[in-house]
């Protein structure tokens, strides 16, 4: 009976032969001290530090926002509410 | 992981690779050689970010896959060129230069004519002896349909050794 074994060791029984280790390890050894390095932790922790310093900035930006925004609110309503008195102190200026 | 680590890590799968390239490649060793040099030194660019250390091995496959995927592409624009301009192709993609016997075996010549990523799937599966799971995540095709083409590829694989 033919099973998976069976064909995996008649392949792996004529499979291409694999040559000259050494020297290919050696080239690609020396091709790789040729590149530049790979980022380090160094350079990791500079990311992180980045990602960091921004999500600080737009967490700061958020609450400039939200200070604006009530700000905003706050003399919204005041102008609002004392409407009245604005609009007649306005034309008093404008009579006199 | 640093430049030593990975260096010994390759120096540990390398042969299964080339070995796995060589038989996508018709037995070109040069070829074979070529992406698997690339592959490795892409995946060396990218060591540092790579924790994974034992999925180091299927990473580098996958590249190498990648690899020899658009290598095919080229070679196949480019004869497409050479057919349009009426020049004579040079079909047969091996050189003599390598250990070619193993494209004389009868299996290896039947995995030849099956389509290129079934066929880098029974290699991967017979020859490197990866699981499903390794496999999928190495060609990025779903795991039931590696099942699907093992099945497939495996009666053809059957009925070669039956008439023997």
């Amino acid at each position: 009976m033919i099973t998976n074994n069976t064909i995996k060791k008649r392949l792996r029984a004529s499979a291409p032969q694999v040559k000259d280790s050494e020297a290919f390890m050696a080239d690609t050894i020396r091709q790789i001290n040729l590149m530049p390095s790979p980022s380090s932790e160094l350079q990791e922790s500079l990311r992180r530090y980045t990602m960091l310093e921004r999500l600080a900035m737009r967490m700061d930006a958020v609450r400039w926002l939200l200070v604006g925004g009530t700000g905003s609110v706050v003399v919204g309503y005041a102008i609002f509410s004392h409407l009245e008195a604005i609009l007649s102190a306005i034309s008093m200026l404008w009579i006199l | 992981m640093d430049k030593q680590q990975f260096i010994s890590a390759i120096g540990g799968l390398q042969e299964s690779l080339r070995r796995f390239l060589l038989v996508l490649t018709h037995g070109d060793e040069e070829l074979a050689n070529d992406l698997a040099q690339e592959a490795i030194l892409k995946a060396y660019l990218h060591c540092a970010t790579f924790e994974e250390k034992s999925g180091l091995q299927t990473w580098v496959f996958r590249i190498a896959y990648n690899e020899y995927l658009n290598e095919q592409n080229k070679y196949w624009n480019t004869h497409r060129v050479a057919v349009e301009n009426y020049e004579s192709v040079d079909t047969e993609v091996a050189s003599e230069q390598t250990d070619s016997a193993f494209r004389y075996e009868p299996l290896y010549q039947a995995i030849d004519q099956l389509p290129k990523q079934e066929k880098a799937v029974v290699i991967l599966y017979y020859l490197e002896e990866k699981s499903i799971r390794e496999i999928s995540k190495i060609t990025e095709i779903s795991e039931g349909n590696i099942a699907v083409m093992l099945f497939r590829a495996r009666k053809k694989l059957k009925a070669i050794l039956s008439k023997e």
